[in-house]
């Protein structure tokens, strides 16, 4: 099974939020940490992920530094910050209340007779 | 510099080349150098050359045009003000939000030296460096990841916890073809642990015996077909179809319309799947001829080892890997097909995408063919072979070494064959596109 663009779409940044909540990370870290969280369900794009970074930026949510390597090249570290973190708090609340309704309203059956 | 970073850079190069540069521009550039290196370097593990695993890190990079085309039109903007908002901490702190010293923080958030060792207990999370992750869901060690719910698909007899029907039955195995047709339910084929039963488990949201499979044996074949399926409501179904570990002589052909199917340790003389919208799952199937078809769908198998092998996705993706088949004719109209560890030989085509195919050996001739797309194939580590690479619209690149010989070498057209002993051909065509050979 596979998890169609337009299911996840609105989540990608709660994802990255959720993975820079934990550590300061890059982008090919990022992608490889949703392919570890998904177990191997979900591959985000990285051309989707850049993307990302750059919206999550503006909006202040995250900011960037380069790292410090003394071999091979530079990174760019990508931090949440304090107004990103309040967003994935108000995110996953918000998941946690809408996952329960949307699968009631997916799955869930009219028993006979029932109204309201 | 090494001359791998000179090799990414270069490339991205080509790639910036068409923007006007500014500074957004070079500062993405840098940070896809550092991470297209990363990716090299993993695939480096898995990938014969040099210029392999570089053409991998980058088809992994996606269609980054549309996010190059918008960088080049930002303009620099007051993007200092957020560095300077990041203030100075004191090198001890104790209060009320926990003690800081230095790098290392023991406070609400559970006790971290650095980014580099986390005890979160709130989160149940242990971190040691990159080396070692252990949280609720699993413990990864070194590259090694180890999951702890079983929620595999190989734990599939268990109920649902959404069943409220239960319907069980016990069909003794035949010779005549078992033919399991179902409208919209998720299949679980697995090997159970009888000698010559095949064990039926169904699973049901609703509780009606209406929806009961039908089991029927006529001369020809044995038919278990889903049971009524009521247009106005969705009734889940589950089926784990259970089958004798041994059951080569089995002939089965599964049909789902929309739904999953998983299959899991599997040996029969003939697996026949079709598929409408959905996807299939498989894990270590064995057996004589395979006839899939799947119109649009995900298609995701390891260790499959078939004697024939026909595979045709209209849409999707098609991922196999350690397959082992003698005579393959796999079609994908449109979609990607992705092939690691191939032993075997046949017919590969895409009509639009791109052929992905390492081969560990050749037992027969190959041809692979894409309409619109690109092919890029590895090959066998130790197999001479013939090879004989056109393209009608496009360009081929080939790695080659002392021992390679060309008949012809062309831009557009490359025969010959390597080493001193060619036993099989690699035939492969391009209407446009690319062939890669490394």
């Amino acid at each position: 099974m596979a998890i169609s663009k337009d299911l996840i779409r609105g989540h990608i940044d709660t994802i990255i939020l959720n993975i820079l909540n934990q550590s300061d990370s890059y982008g090919y870290q990022v992608g490889k940490s949703v392919r570890i969280l998904s177990q191997n369900q979900y591959d985000l794009n990285e051309a989707t992920l850049y993307t990302a970074f750059r919206r999550l930026e503006k909006s202040g949510d995250i900011t960037s530094y380069w790292g410090d390597e003394t071999q091979g090249a530079r990174r760019k570290y990508y931090k949440i910050t304090p107004a990103g973190q309040a967003h994935l708090t108000h995110a996953i609340a918000e998941w946690a209340f809408a996952k329960n309704v949307i699968s009631q309203l997916i799955t869930g059956t009219i028993a006979e007779g029932e109204e309201s | 510099m090494t001359s791998i970073e000179m090799a990414i850079r270069t490339r991205l190069d080509v790639i910036f080349s068409k923007y006007t540069p500014n500074e957004q521009l070079t500062e993405f550039k840098e940070e896809l150098v550092a991470d297209l290196l990363d990716a090299y370097q993993d695939f480096a593990k898995q990938d014969k050359s040099h210029d392999e695993a570089l053409d991998d890190a980058f088809a992994q990079l996606g269609d980054i045009d549309t996010i190059l085309r918008e960088l080049s039109q930002t303009k620099k903007q007051e993007n200092d003000d957020s560095k300077s908002q990041t203030k100075k901490s004191s090198f001890f702190e104790f209060s009320n939000d926990g003690l800081h010293l230095g790098n290392l923080h023991i406070d609400g958030q559970g006790v971290r030296l650095g980014d580099d060792i986390v005890i979160d207990g709130k989160h149940d999370k242990v971190q040691l460096g990159d080396w070692l992750h252990v949280d609720r869901s699993g413990a990864r060690v070194g590259r090694k990841y180890y999951r702890f719910d079983e929620d595999e698909p190989s734990d599939t007899t268990h109920t649902p916890s959404w069943s409220v029907a239960h319907h069980n039955a016990q069909i003794p195995t035949s010779d005549k073809p078992f033919v399991f047709d179902y409208k919209n339910a998720d299949v679980h084929f697995y090997s159970n642990d009888k000698a010559d039963l095949i064990t039926l488990d169904e699973f049901f949201s609703r509780d009606n015996n209406r929806y009961f499979a039908d089991i029927q044996e006529t001369n020809e074949q044995i038919s278990v077909t889903q049971g009524d399926n009521p247009l106005l409501f969705h009734v889940r179904t589950q089926v784990n179809i259970g089958l004798p570990k041994d059951f080569n002589h089995g002939k089965i052909t599964m049909i789902n319309h929309s739904g999953r199917i998983m299959a899991q340790d599997l040996s029969l003389q003939q697996f026949n799947l079709y598929l409408h919208a959905g996807n299939f799952r498989g894990n270590h199937i064995q057996a004589e001829t395979a006839n899939w078809q799947i119109h649009a769908g995900e298609v995701k198998v390891q260790e499959l080892n078939f004697k024939h092998a026909d595979i045709f996705n209209k849409s999707g993706n098609l991922k196999l890997d350690n397959m082992t088949v003698e005579d393959s004719h796999i079609t994908v109209t449109s979609g990607t097909v992705q092939i690691s560890h191939f032993t075997g030989g046949g017919q590969f085509a895409t009509h639009t995408g791109s052929l992905r195919l390492r081969i560990d050996k050749l037992t027969d001739d190959l041809k692979l063919q894409a309409k619109t797309g690109s092919i890029r194939v590895t090959m066998p580590e130790s197999q001479d072979c013939y090879f004989n690479l056109s393209a009608n619209m496009g360009s081929i690149v080939m790695d080659h070494t002392e021992t390679t010989h060309f008949d012809k070498n062309t831009n557009s057209y490359k025969c010959g064959f390597y080493g001193d002993n060619p036993k099989f051909t690699i035939d492969a065509n391009v209407d446009s596109g690319t062939i890669k050979v490394y």
